[in-house]
Formats: C-alpha cells, structure tokens, sequence
C-alpha cells in the first residue's frame, strides 16, 4: 500500500512538471527529394544486350580476317565527353602471339553486321597492341551509341580472345555547377 | 400503587424531552443561517488569454517543392525557403533537424578504403529576402549552419539565429552539395559505395520554442 501511495505521489509529480519542461514548441516540416547522376559506357554486341561485364571477343581465325560488331553505349545519365577502352589479348590455343585487330569506327552512322559495311565514316581508333583506345572530343548523350567493328588481320588458325573494359572517369562528365 | 403511577408518566418525560432536543436544534439551525458574510468580487471579469505558437514554412522560389535531380560531384543548389513565426508567442531555440532515408553514401561519409562523401547541408539566412536568381543577399547574412553532412543532423541542431519574435521573418538558403569526388565506373559497374545513382529523401524539420515562461507582478 505505502508502495502504491509512493508511486502515485511521483506520478503526480511528474505529470505536473512535463508541461513545463516540453513548454510550446512551433513546427514546420518539409520533406524533399534528391537524386544523384550516374556515368557510364558498355561495350555490347550487336543484338545482346547488356552485360555490365567485359567484352569478350574470341576468335578463331582461319585465312581471312574474322569481324566482330559492337557498340560502345553510353549506359549513364548524364553526356560522355570522354571515356577509355582497356584492351588485352590471350592466346587460347597454339602459339605465338595473338593477332592484330583493328577497331574501327563508323562516325556519323553504324555498321551493317550483315553487309559489312558503314554508311557513315570509318575511322580507325586503334589497335589492339596500343592497349587502350581513348575516346575525348565526344557529346555522347544517355543511351546514344558509338557504332564500332573490330577486325582481325589476315592470317592462318589462330584461336586467341580479345577483352575490352570501357572505362568512365568522373571527368567525362560535365563539372560541378552553382543551381 | 404509587410505582404504577410513576411508570405511567414515563412516556410523557421522554417525549417532552425529544421536544425540547428538537426545538433547540431548530433554534440554533435558525441562527446559523442568519450569520453576516460579507463577498467581494470583480465587476468586470478577467480575460486570460493563451499566445500560440505557429512557425510557417514557405517556399520562395526554388524551394524544397522542388527536386534535385541528376546531382554530380561539386554541384551546389540552393533551395530558398522563408520561415515565419505566425504565432503571438516570441519564439527561442529555433532548431534544424533533418530525417532522411536512401542511399547510405549520400547520407554518410564512407571510412577506410571507400572514403566517399556525402551531402553537405548549409544553411545561410538573409535579412531580405533572397534574389533567387543570383542566388545574392542585398541586406545582412549569416551563415545559420556550416556545411554539416546531412546524416549528422539527425539531432536537432540549433542555428546562429535562433531567436525568432512574434511575426518575424527568416529568409533561408538551404544548400545542398555533394563534394567533389572522383569514381570511375568499369563496364557499367558502378564502384562500391559510389555516390552515383543515389536518391535520398531528406526531411527537415524546424522547432521553435516559447521564450522564457515569466512571473508578472504589474
């Protein structure tokens, strides 16, 4: 009883102070939304879609020159002024060192799998054996593409694949602005 | 027979007795009723009445009612925002605290190998109202909170100016940066913790309390 009565005193107590101590509290609430860009490129064949993983050429040449078509795709939100290929190459079977290939790019229009033909420009951009094409000068807007053909040179049976990782800096994109 | 006569009478002693225990009672109620009091009171009654405490929130221009989108390292918005205390109470401690839900990196700063960081939330005030265009104050500013990153404010964080009169106006700028940073994204594999593709949902929140209750003697 002395307990319950112990109790019920503090509460008392208690309820009396609270007002005091919380006093009148005016407040206002707004609640918004943010969201960040994004920058990238992929490389994908014609007719695959994206991987979001190295591309990867395997080729086995015999006599001739083997073609491959692709495009460098700008997969972000935002436009690509720049961006870089990583290339290497690895023989899969026999010896030597793996063939040349040559990337080509069909400027102003795409490459025609079928025909093997451009009805824009070719522009050679490199070569396997530079290691790195690098790609600057460019308004690649979200979702445009960059329409490409790798060709092997001429030459007897060679098994050997090609990777390619594209890669975009922070720097490709447009810089921090006042809004 | 003189004890028969005695026990005749008794019933009579009793009852005169009642009666006079029933009349002094009566007497006595009688004169109670008749004491003096004397009552004094207001002719005119009293008003008491309570003040309020109200804090407006309002957009100017770019205000919180508009998204951010797209946001890259280095970017600064400002979103311009007037608060007013409407109510009849002058107002102290005003407050700023921020609840926000999305992506961890924006919210945070990263530690160790992945040091990303997140937005920074500024809050400057304007003795004018902002030119939102310009994003200039032509009177008197002050920066009401340095750049705090917004997963850091989840307590309430009071400003410079914390003091807010009856009907008083704030004039608020309420930037929003994320640091520049560099990330370099790999086949379309964005980095660990990047701060890209990120979207937050930030809450803010301003208190403002009563001043100081007083005792009034005059």
């Amino acid at each position: 009883m002395k307990r319950v009565f112990v109790a019920l005193c503090a509460g008392l107590i208690l309820s009396s102070i609270s007002p005091v101590m919380a006093g009148g509290v005016a407040r206002a609430v707004w609640s918004s939304n943010l969201a960040t860009a994004n920058w990238s490129v992929v490389a994908v064949g014609t007719n695959q879609s994206v991987t979001n993983a190295p591309y990867q050429l395997s080729w086995s040449v015999i006599g001739g020159s083997a073609y491959n078509f692709f495009a460098l795709r700008n997969s972000g939100s935002l436009n690509v002024n720049s961006f870089s290929v990583v290339i290497s190459q690895a023989r899969v079977g026999g010896s030597g060192a793996a063939n040349p290939v040559d990337f080509e790019l069909c400027s102003g229009g795409t490459w025609n799998a079928t025909t093997n033909t451009c009805n824009g420009t070719v522009v050679l951009v490199g070569r396997a054996s530079d290691l790195n094409l690098n790609f600057s000068n460019l308004q690649l807007p979200p979702n445009a593409e960059l329409s490409l053909r790798a060709k092997t040179a001429v030459s007897g049976r060679n098994n050997f694949s090609t990777q390619l990782d594209v890669l975009v800096s922070r720097n490709a994109v447009r810089v921090g602005a006042v809004n | 027979m003189i004890e028969a006569k005695l026990k005749k009478k008794s019933p009579w002693r009793a009852l005169a007795g009642a009666a006079i225990v029933v009349s002094v009672a009566t007497i006595a109620g009688q004169s109670v009723v008749a004491s003096l009091n004397a009552t004094a009171f207001n002719t005119v009654a009293q008003q008491i009445s309570a003040g309020t405490m109200k804090l407006d929130l309002a957009n100017s221009g770019n205000g919180f009612g508009q998204n951010i989108t797209n946001l890259v390292p280095g970017d600064v918005i400002n979103r311009y925002v007037t608060l007013t205390n409407s109510g009849s109470i002058d107002g102290i401690g005003l407050s700023l605290k921020t609840a926000q839900t999305g992506t961890s990196s924006l919210i945070s700063d990263g530690s160790g190998a992945v040091t990303t960081k997140a937005l920074r939330l500024t809050v400057k005030s304007c003795s004018v109202a902002w030119n939102t265009s310009s994003g200039l104050c032509a009177g008197t500013e002050a920066t009401e909170l340095a750049a705090t990153p917004i997963g850091s404010l989840t307590s309430a964080t009071t400003l410079t100016s914390s003091t807010m009169n009856s009907l008083a106006v704030r004039y608020l700028q309420m930037q929003i940066a994320l640091p520049d940073q560099n990330e370099t994204t790999v086949n379309g594999v964005l980095p660990a913790n990047t701060v890209q593709g990120g979207s937050v949902n930030v809450t803010y929140t301003f208190d403002l309390a009563q001043r100081v209750a007083t005792t009034v003697n005059s």
